[in-house]
């Protein structure tokens, strides 16, 4: 869910006539852009998204970016073919239309519909794209429409000028009976950079496959579609974190996806473990587990939380896991490597008030938690004796 | 987009452009704020009322412009920005509309055309004044001017749009007068003695006019050798307007 400002170029040449795309070229690509906008709000309701026509009498900017989704679908209504595009222009004006964004937080980006033959040398293109890199805008292209000789290879070496960190992308779409709206929505040009589109995309899609994420629909529950997502992708960073210094540790993927499945929701509502904060969360998460182990222990699972609530910090842990708020994004990859060891479980819970390691409540719930390696154990204990009470 | 009405029926070309201090004063500030030791200029939306010929300037504002110093056709006006400001101006006093818009220069640009364009749609007859922050000649430092169709000689060539010149000046309300008087006594210097000062103003407006008479002469002179080296087109308007005088 990144925050973005973007301008979207559009070709409003002659060549946009065409009716190879149905219903015609610039039918099709109105159509993707109107969803584009949607994607885009969407995701993140402080993106901005700007509109300008390239060809026509020259470049004009019909909309500065703006939230409002419905002054920029109005301002795409009564667009008029002709002319020739001009991308160079377009591109150099949809930047500065950027710059002078008004929440200068936003990463700057351009979606450029390249329909029409392009007229520029490559060597202009590359300037551009220089240009571009330099004020980190960030560059898509939409390759579409007339199929001219050098034109994928100038928008190849434009992309290539631009890329940043991977940021950029360009997209073929060759003519036929697909829309030009449903090839995008696979691509990157909707998804942004890897995440964010999901729930949104899975929503448009629906007119074909569906393609929802978590086996939760957005329309039903967008709130926990998104506490899914964000999970995901804090989860999916802190595995690529782990993975990195995976070379002593092991066996971490096992627990965490054992994990995972269980207790979708519970996860949403756990706080980012800092140090600091990675006593509670464990002791959420404790609770959390309790709870889902189906059947038998729900009466411990209550239990041990009456017997947690002269703790204030249990008391907080209570209300978390109640909730069903989605706000707190999640990273139980500690906390669950954590929780796996039970030795370690127990020698917590005895520290704490009010709750008896001996309890059957406690031994049950100890010995639903699968075993952990040694250095796991070694690793944690010497961060949680720091901000243990 | 606010087009008002009565000024499309009483759509007479524009004869006089009156600027009032305070648009001077804020496009200054706004140069001083954005562009000082810059070469960039500044662009902004003038507001006021026309009437019967006449444009009368009573305020402005700035808008964010951008341009492409090496390609002089890559330029970026906020026009957004420039509709939600004027609603809000609007409100202040309903019977300001916009009238025109101003630039920096400090001379015309190319893009001016376009700019002016664009401002069609806000206005019929839009104005654009110049006003030189700096001047270093004599004389009023705003230059008007609204764009005329210009049909060429040979009609094979589109019919393009051209600016024209307009007559301006610097006049003031009662109460803008007594303002700029305040804020003039501030910056004058202090140390002259009133019974000078009076006298010297006299002396001194007429050495500067006498001065302006001059320069106009001698670029009367210039063009005119101009003209005889062939190096510009003759123009019987000019010649005419010569002779008269």
């Amino acid at each position: 869910m990144v925050l973005e400002a973007t301008m979207i170029c559009i070709d409003n040449s002659e060549w946009m006539r065409n009716g190879d795309y149905s219903p015609s070229r610039f039918q099709a690509q109105a159509d993707a852009v109107s969803l584009i906008c949607g994607a885009k709000t969407q995701s993140n309701p402080e993106n901005t998204v700007g509109i300008l026509t390239m060809a026509g009498k020259g470049v004009r900017v019909l909309t500065t970016p703006t939230s409002d989704l419905g002054k920029i679908l109005a301002c795409m209504h009564g667009l008029e073919m002709g002319g020739e595009m001009n991308l160079a222009a377009g591109i150099q004006i949809a930047q500065l239309a950027l710059k002078h964004r008004q929440n200068k937080l936003q990463h700057q980006r351009i979606i450029v519909f390249a329909g029409s033959p392009i007229k520029y040398e490559k060597k202009v293109l590359e300037m551009i794209g220089k240009k571009l890199k330099k004020n980190s805008v960030a560059l898509d292209i939409v390759d579409f429409g007339e199929d001219e000789d050098g034109k994928p290879d100038k928008l190849e070496a434009l992309l290539a000028s631009v890329n940043n960190n991977d940021s950029s992308h360009i997209v073929h779409v060759p003519p036929g009976q697909n829309a030009l709206s449903d090839v995008l929505i696979s691509t990157p040009v909707f998804t942004g950079d890897g995440e964010g589109g999901g729930g949104f995309a899975a929503h448009a899609a629906s007119v074909g496959v569906t393609n929802f994420d978590f086996g939760v629909d957005p329309n039903i529950d967008p709130e926990l579609a998104l506490a899914l997502r964000v999970s995901m992708e804090e989860e999916r960073a802190r595995q690529e974190a782990a993975a990195k210094k995976a070379a002593e540790e092991s066996s971490n993927p096992e627990k965490e996806e054992e994990v995972q499945p269980q207790s979708d929701s519970q996860h949403a509502t756990e706080q980012v473990t800092d140090p600091m904060d990675e006593d509670d969360a464990l002791l959420k998460h404790a609770l959390a587990l309790s709870m889902n182990i189906p059947g038998s222990d729900s009466s411990a699972g209550d239990a041990e939380m009456s017997e947690a609530t002269n703790d204030q910090e249990l008391a907080m842990a209570l209300q978390m896991s109640m909730q069903d708020s989605s706000k707190d994004q999640s990273s139980e990859s500690d906390v669950s490597k954590v929780l796996g060891d039970q030795s370690f479980m127990s020698s917590i819970l005895s520290s704490l008030p009010g709750v008896d390691p001996n309890d059957p409540n406690v031994k049950d719930l100890l010995a639903s938690l699968p075993g952990q390696s040694e250095s796991q154990e070694k690793k944690n204990e010497d961060e949680q004796p720091k901000d243990d009470k | 987009m606010d087009v008002i009405k009565t000024q499309q029926i009483s759509l007479r070309p524009i004869e006089k452009v009156i600027v009032h201090p305070l648009v001077l004063l804020s496009i200054v500030d706004n140069y001083n704020r954005v562009a000082k030791d810059t070469r960039k200029r500044v662009i902004g939306v003038l507001l006021g009322t026309s009437f019967k010929g006449t444009v009368d300037v009573t305020n402005s504002y700035a808008v964010p412009f951008e341009e492409d110093e090496k390609d002089p056709s890559i330029w970026f006006l906020d026009h957004n920005y420039h509709e939600s400001m004027f609603s809000m101006f609007k409100r202040i006093n309903a019977k300001e509309h916009v009238v025109g818009w101003y630039s920096t220069g400090p001379k015309l640009r190319e893009i001016d055309l376009d700019i002016h364009r664009l401002f069609h749609n806000y206005v019929p007859n839009p104005v654009l004044v110049i006003i030189d922050v700096q001047p270093k000649e004599l004389g009023i430092p705003t230059k008007a001017y609204y764009d005329v169709e210009e049909v060429k000689e040979n009609a094979t060539q589109k019919s393009q749009k051209v600016f024209v010149h307009v007559p301006s000046e610097i006049a003031a309300h009662e109460v803008e007068e007594i303002a700029v008087k305040h804020l003039l006594r501030d910056v004058k210097d202090t140390t002259i003695s009133t019974l000078a000062t009076e006298s010297f103003l006299q002396v001194t407006g007429k050495l500067t006019a006498l001065k302006g008479l001059d320069a106009r002469l001698r670029e009367i002179r210039g063009y005119l050798d101009l003209v005889i080296d062939e190096k510009l087109p003759l123009n019987h308007e000019i010649l005419y307007h010569l002779q008269l005088n």
